[in-house]
């Protein structure tokens, strides 16, 4: 070989070298086992038809497909009058989410302790690529103004920095408020050095916020129908996990288990959804805006009903316990989603709302006046 | 070190190849295997004068290889070809064009991709700042095929729409950059419907001296590019010469123009998101590191060459998903590694009448992926890797089967060869929490570890020339086969199939007057489905698309007609064409309930996609290409329009009231547009001013409308304007500058995520002490 060739045939054998430099896969975790399947969880046996409060009655705004066929309403004829909901698009992404948290729930919201392996498996599940996680960290309450600059122009929470987030808890709920919850939650749940107490807590903590969420997204997605058509079958999936009336999943699990009234009525208030788009400019952007306010309306107002009526249930229960861990963390679930509630308990009744405020606030639960709670409850939310 | 462009007659470049003797003209059947007469070169750049003193011939066989061009007389320019280090343009005949080393310096250009911008026929969309995907005639990714130095760079994962592919071909090693427009799988095989990119390597180039150093240096003010590269030539031993370099480059965030208004509203695409200042786009920049050494080496009237190229990207977001359009400004898809590594031995010989111009090359490569989907809020990622391995074989020659001994006699040739290539791939994927460290693998990556792919056939193809006129028929016989593991837990079904696979062209070119010629080419190309279409789950857009292990090829056929008006200071080229795409693999809605059983990502998804064999996809269009070249003054402009349809991918609804169409524009097809430039050379260097325009693109598919990179109601046309110069300092060093955008215009071109750089300057050197 000659000495100016050595050079280069070193050269040559440098990038070779370093032709190798990749990096390794990581190893998987010892308990690493395959992802779980996605089956979407059965909602488990019907309720039994429980009706809280029979003498609830409509308002005469309301759209009333159970009653003839809407024949009985002001509102006109319109799609959702054979009292089914029929989707814009021929499939709907929520309803997987919403089968995410039925599987979640059976590994952490059985009642019994979960341990911290199915914390880890609950939270693959919250993780799945657009999963739960992804539209509880974008998601905002649409019952509040959005974020606006100094210019007055609106900015997405998801466009904010973290600290602007933290500033605007209310409209940015999902990103400052549910998930920090979450991941809070997941991080005391999957640790091992936890205690049975811990991961009762997490778990009710979790499913306090996915509830949550499930009811801001559901008004969420009917408010943003108005420019996408499509978002209207978020919204009904968002609280039915897209099951029919006379079943449910998810959100529409918990209360048609307490309250098939108040589920009727929550149906009743996604089917007037429904109605006002289809009436409303279906292929395009919605324009009687009266009429959506009528329909949204309508819904939320049952389905915060809804909520406050797992809110008092779970209320009731507590009162029934004798202390210990399981109480505890039921609390901990009647806290997280009665804050839910917060906001529109305080615009009907500021004082009530003050005092079910102080009751959720407390961190002992030892200290709860369980009546209060019930009683402001069932003041602030009647039938409607 | 980079000779004076111009022309060289075609049988030099059988003494180029290794013959010795005279050089004999191509009537005189020197070389039937070289383009007929009329290939038309990109608009000549000023001749840069060369610091080399060995511009003279010398007796050296190899460095006659090594040799670029030699003049021919201006009144016979149909007998021209261009010639770039040994390399003939890939196809005469056809619509085409090509980039030599020199225009790539003057142009400096990003990427490979990127040097594409001024040639007609071709669009690049650009997903990322580290990605760009060429449209050749409306259509880009699998679509089209990408060579490297004769080596089929196309792999079973190729997925469906653009990709990022060519921008791992380093600009730097290049000697020329060839474009192939319209169908090509006679002689190029599966993949080849919309056209062919080739990138041509530099050959070793020493000189007279034993050793030659070169570096190249560059900085970008749009994305704060620093980089450069540095390479030795020299001659090891006898008969051989060789090239060794490495590359670096490290580049930042891409200052745009500013964010780009939608045709409907003010409001911008979705994607990118901009920093502060309202112009930086997140999501922006990469490091890139590449190294390469060539030998050739001469074995008596053959030619051997060694090459390996290995380019190394990393740390590359992926534009629109960093963050996506409705993620938390903290997410980001990034390309943690986006290697290609290629090597290949090729030997080039004359065997006689019966194998002309023989080629055979032998080439291993890998290209290896790793990414990862950053999500702090939730303290998790998600991961992958996907490499697959290709080995592959292509071997061709050329046979003399009659040579002309009257002057109007008939010359018949015939070019044969055939081809393999075989891919072996591993994929995983993963979730890892990064508060704990914890992983988790799914079952299946994105597509299915231990999957093989086999693609190949043989192909003959003849031409019979007469003095006025040429005729050409081909075909093709191949095959394309697939073997892919089920996988239980994600519900992937085991595929084990093959597919007979036919391609055919049928051509004539008639030289109507000495400087007019027309040509008519009809072409059959096809695309074999392959690993990405037949087992790739993946985010596509804001949807999901799973697999159809149930896929067939589709073929296109594609009428062209082109005209060739070559002057002695101007050449004219105008092609029109329409090619019908059959069993067209195209994305068809579907439900969340299609979706395999386990994949609760395509659940989740707002669209679901699945590939399906649909008929009637047309695509249709026109390109044209002049220019003048003077001594002082080189003009070039070029014009391309393509418009296409296809069935609707959407159900008719059940309503019957709703409006629908049953036939829908094509996804992301180019809108008219077009360059102008002028180009002034002198003795010390040259100076430029170049013009892209295009106008607004609003013929949008179903799934632009919610594709995020797409502004509301399409994307606005632009124009703009660079201007270009460089001066040779001394015998040593050559500087240069681009000055882009110079009017700062915010612009887009149609289908990419990230906007073009605003004003700014690339500033460059080349130093060959």
């Amino acid at each position: 070989m000659s000495t100016a060739s050595r050079p280069l045939l070193l050269a040559l054998a440098a990038s070779l070298a370093l032709a190798g430099c990749r990096s390794d896969d990581p190893p998987a975790s010892p308990d690493g086992a395959p992802r779980p399947d996605a089956t979407i969880a059965d909602a488990g046996p019907d309720a039994a038809d429980v009706d809280a409060d029979p003498g609830c009655q409509a308002l005469a705004s309301d759209y009333t497909p159970r009653d003839n066929g809407s024949a009985g309403d002001p509102w006109p004829a319109c799609i959702s009058d054979d009292n089914a909901y029929h989707p814009f698009n021929a499939s709907i992404s929520s309803i997987a989410r919403v089968a995410a948290f039925e599987d979640m729930a059976t590994l952490l919201f059985t009642g019994s302790p979960p341990s911290p392996q199915d914390f880890l498996d609950a939270r693959a599940l919250y993780l799945q690529a657009s999963g739960l996680e992804s539209r509880v960290s974008r998601r905002e309450d649409e019952h509040y103004p959005p974020v606006t600059d100094g210019g007055g122009n609106v900015v997405a929470c998801q466009n904010l920095t973290p600290t602007e987030v933290a500033a605007n808890p209310e409209r940015c709920v999902g990103p400052a408020v549910l998930a920090p919850i979450i991941n809070d939650a997941f991080t005391v749940g999957q640790d091992g050095a936890s205690t049975d107490l811990q991961r009762r807590i997490a778990a009710a903590q979790i499913e306090g916020a996915l509830l949550w969420f499930f009811y801001v997204s559901n008004h969420k997605e009917a408010t943003t129908c108005t420019t996408a058509a499509g978002d209207c079958d978020s919204s009904f999936a968002y609280y039915t996990g897209g099951d029919a009336r006379d079943a449910g999943k998810g959100l529409a699990r918990y209360v048609r288990a307490l309250d098939v009234d108040t589920h009727d009525r929550i149906w009743d208030g996604i089917l007037a959804v429904r109605c006002w788009r289809d009436l409303d400019n279906p292929t395009g952007v919605a324009t009687d805006l009266t009429t959506r306010d009528l329909a949204i309306a309508q819904q939320d107002r049952a389905s915060l009903r809804g909520v406050a009526q797992i809110v008092r249930d779970r209320t009731q229960t507590l009162a029934g316990l004798a202390a210990g861990d399981a109480r505890t963390a039921l609390w901990e679930m009647i806290r997280t989603l009665g804050a839910a509630l917060d906001r529109e308990a305080t615009a009907r009744d500021a004082a009530t709302a003050a005092l079910l405020r102080t009751e959720l606030a407390r961190t002992d639960v030892a200290l709860v006046d369980t009546t209060q709670i019930i009683t402001a409850l069932d003041t602030i939310f009647p039938c409607s | 070190m980079y000779r004076p462009r111009g022309t060289v007659t075609v049988a030099a470049i059988v003494l180029a190849l290794g013959g010795r003797g005279t050089v004999a003209r191509a009537d005189d059947g020197g070389d039937a295997s070289s383009p007929p007469p009329g290939t038309v070169a990109p608009a000549p750049a000023p001749a840069a004068p060369s610091h080399d003193a060995n511009d003279d011939a010398n007796d050296d066989v190899l460095d006659d290889a090594l040799a670029t061009t030699a003049a021919a007389p201006d009144d016979d320019p149909g007998e021209t070809i261009l010639v770039v280090d040994g390399h003939a343009p890939l196809l005469g005949d056809r619509a085409g064009s090509r980039i030599d080393r020199e225009t790539l310096l003057e142009r400096q250009p990003r990427s490979a991709p990127d040097a594409l911008r001024w040639e007609p026929g071709v669009y690049v969309q650009q997903t990322a700042a580290a990605q760009g995907s060429a449209y050749l005639r409306g259509r880009t990714g699998q679509q089209t095929l990408l060579l490297f130095d004769g080596v089929r760079l196309n792999n079973s994962l190729w997925r469906q729409g653009p990709n990022q592919y060519f921008f791992s071909i380093d600009t730097r090693t290049l000697a020329a950059i060839d474009v192939v427009r319209g169908g090509a799988s006679t002689r190029f095989g599966s993949d080849a419907i919309g056209g062919v990119l080739q990138a041509v390597p530099r050959d070793p180039d020493p000189g007279e001296r034993r050793i030659a150093p070169r570096a190249e240096l560059r900085f970008g003010s749009a994305d704060h590019e620093v980089g450069g590269r540095v390479e030795l030539t020299g001659r090891p031993w006898r008969d051989a010469v060789v090239l060794v370099g490495a590359g670096y480059r490290d580049v930042s965030l891409l200052e745009s123009g500013g964010p780009v208004p939608g045709l409907t509203s003010d409001d911008p695409a979705l994607v990118p998101r901009f920093a502060a200042d309202g112009r930086t786009q997140l999501g922006t920049g990469f490091t890139e590191a590449a190294w390469d050494a060539r030998l050739v080496q001469r074995l008596g009237r053959a030619r051997l060459t060694a090459a390996y190229y290995d380019y190394r990207q990393l740390d590359a977001p992926r534009t629109d998903q960093c963050p996506a359009a409705f993620a938390p400004a903290t997410e980001c898809l990034i390309y943690d590694e986006q290697f290609h590594t290629l090597g290949y031995v090729a030997l080039d010989g004359d065997l006689g009448r019966r194998a002309r111009a023989g080629r055979v090359v032998v080439s291993a490569q890998q290209q290896h992926e790793r990414k990862h989907r950053a999500r702090p809020q939730a303290m998790a990622e998600d991961a992958g890797r996907d490499d697959v391995t290709t080995v592959g074989i292509a071997a061709s020659a050329t046979a003399e089967l009659r040579r002309p001994v009257e002057a109007d006699d008939v010359a018949v040739d015939l070019t044969y060869g055939g081809d393999a290539y075989g891919d072996a791939v591993d994929s995983v994927a993963w979730l890892r929490f990064t508060d704990i460290d914890y992983v988790r693998y799914d079952s299946r990556g994105q597509y299915v570890a231990g999957s093989r792919y086999l693609t190949g056939g043989g192909f003959a193809q003849g031409a019979a020339r007469w003095p006025r006129l040429t005729v050409r028929a081909g075909g093709r016989l191949g095959v394309a086969a697939v073997h892919a593991p089920g996988d239980a837990p994600s519900a992937t079904t085991a595929i084990d199939r093959a597919w007979l696979t036919t391609a055919a062209v049928l051509g004539a070119a008639w030289r109507a007057t000495p400087a007019l010629e027309l040509i008519a080419n009809l072409d059959r190309s096809f695309r074999a489905p392959n690993l990405d279409d037949l087992t790739g789950r993946q985010a596509a857009g804001p949807g999901f698309q799973f697999e159809n292990p149930a896929l067939a090829p589709e073929v296109a056929h594609t009428v062209e007609l082109g005209l060739r008006r070559l002057g002695g200071h101007s050449r004219l080229e105008a092609w029109a064409f329409a090619s019908r795409l059959d069993d067209a693999i195209i994305r068809a809605l579907r439900s969340a309930d299609d979706c395999p059983a386990s994949s609760t990502q395509c659940q989740a998804s707002w669209f679901r996609y699945q590939l399906v064999n649909d008929d009637g996809a047309l695509l249709y269009g026109a390109e044209a290409a002049a220019e003048g070249r003077w001594p002082r003054l080189a003009v070039r402009g070029t014009i391309s329009w393509a418009r296409g349809d296809g069935p609707n991918p959407q159900q008719r609804p059940s309503d019957p009231t709703l409006p629908y169409q049953a036939r829908v524009p094509l996804s992301r097809v180019p809108p008219l547009h077009g360059t102008v430039e002028a180009t002034a050379p002198w003795r010390w260097g040259h100076a430029a001013i170049g013009a892209r325009w295009a106008t607004a693109q609003d013929r949008l598919a179903p799934s632009d409308l919610s594709d995020p990179r797409i502004p509301p109601g399409g994307t606005p046309g632009y124009v703009v304007v660079d201007l270009r110069g460089g001066v040779r300092l001394h015998d040593q060093a050559r500087v240069g500058v681009v000055v882009e955008n110079l009017f700062d215009a915010a612009y887009r071109y149609h289908g990419s995520s990230v906007n073009g750089p605003g004003r700014s300057a690339l500033v460059w050197m080349e130093l060959t002490p």
